[in-house]
């Protein structure tokens, strides 16, 4: 099934190695070139990750007060949100159309040739989207055991520090860098973007037949 | 602090020499290979195809012409129809199988597909793809400044060239 045309026309691609070599050695560079740029787009983006969890744990405070408060950890927060968003719609620009390529010569051509290609290009895209967002979730995380532990130490808490017990276990539960609707959105946006080329190819395929 | 704020102008620089990088690698180098293998425009990459596939070029001139058949049928009929003899009854059938001709043409598809580098998809793609891979980091981050914290050991080159970080 993979391997049959089903098409009745020959395609003579200028990037074909029976029609022009030296642009089939131009196009591997650019696979290579494509390759080598997004292992170092992951090793840039995870080493930044586990360098901010590495600061994160050095930085953190004596109690999980002033952790949860530390307006400094609080604004790194949404700005490392911040990054990721505007980092994945960049990164999206190309691998939108890459993976629209291939989803339309599948979809609305009915190649299954390119099924393969086009699922771990698609899988590239998810996989780099999620390291992007590893700073992210790295300081998310470390936020929400700061939290957890000054929850814990107010509980425990005895004497002065006991007083106004209820009023500021809300102030921490109303705590929050970034908020439900916020992360629902970004998980949407992240969800969508990956099925947009998807969707709109099988939108145009059954529009035409 | 991990991170150290660039200056818009910096920024704008950043983003204009990776733009500008990508251009020359994804699409000037292609572009340049393809023109001197004569595969950049669709007339010299035909003359090239039809030298080296000789089926190709009988499958093309056998379709091309099937296609000068249809056109001079159809200008015969044009040319009945605009005869005054040609009775109405005629005209009528004149008229549909002229249809038909036009339909074959229209719907007919050339045995082969010559797809040249200069407006092929892959001519816009490869500079948008180059580009948009590195822009992220160099978004934020000053050169040879990357936000490794003193007590981090970790690996990462990337934190000398300076390119991405």
């Amino acid at each position: 099934m993979l391997s049959d045309a089903s098409a009745g026309r020959i395609v003579y691609a200028y990037s074909n190695v029976d029609v022009s070599a030296a642009s089939f050695a131009v196009q591997l560079l650019m696979y290579f070139i494509f390759a080598l740029l997004l292992a170092l787009v992951w090793s840039a983006w995870s080493g930044y990750a586990v360098a901010r969890q590495q600061a994160l744990e050095s930085e953190r405070g004596a109690t999980g007060i002033d952790a949860a408060f530390d307006p400094e950890r609080l604004r790194r927060l949404s700005q490392s949100l911040i990054e990721w968003q505007v980092s994945f719609v960049v990164l999206s620009i190309g691998f939108a159309i890459y993976t629209a390529i291939f989803w339309k010569q599948i979809i609305r051509v009915g190649d299954l040739r390119l099924l393969p290609e086009a699922i771990l290009v698609h899988c590239l895209w998810w996989i780099s989207g999620a390291i992007i967002g590893l700073p992210f979730l790295v300081a998310w995380s470390a936020w929400r055991v700061d939290r957890l532990r000054a929850v814990s130490e107010l509980i425990h808490a005895s004497g002065p520090q006991a007083e106004h017990l209820d009023s500021k276990l809300s102030a921490l539960r109303e705590l929050r860098p970034v908020g439900a609707w916020n992360a629902a959105a970004i998980v949407a946006t992240f969800l969508s973007a990956l099925a947009t080329p998807l969707a709109q190819m099988t939108v145009k395929a059954f529009s035409e037949n | 602090m991990l991170s150290t704020q660039r200056s818009p102008l910096d920024v704008v620089l950043s983003l204009f020499l990776i733009a500008a990088g990508a251009i020359v690698v994804g699409c000037i180098l292609p572009g340049v290979v393809a023109y001197r293998a004569g595969v950049f425009a669709e007339d010299t990459m035909k003359v090239l195809v039809f030298n080296q596939f000789p089926d190709a070029k009988n499958a093309m001139a056998t379709f091309e012409r099937k296609q000068a058949e249809l056109r001079a049928k159809m200008s015969h009929i044009d040319q009945l129809l605009d005869s005054p003899s040609t009775g109405i009854a005629n005209r009528r059938a004149l008229i549909a199988e002229r249809a038909v001709y036009d339909n074959q043409l229209q719907r007919a598809q050339p045995p082969i597909s010559i797809q040249p580098f200069y407006q092929h998809i892959i001519m816009y793609f490869w500079p948008i793809c180059l580009a948009a891979l590195p822009q992220s980091r160099s978004l934020r981050y000053r050169r040879k400044e990357f936000p490794l914290h003193p007590d981090a050991h970790v690996k990462c080159w990337q934190q000398r060239s300076g390119y991405f970080c």
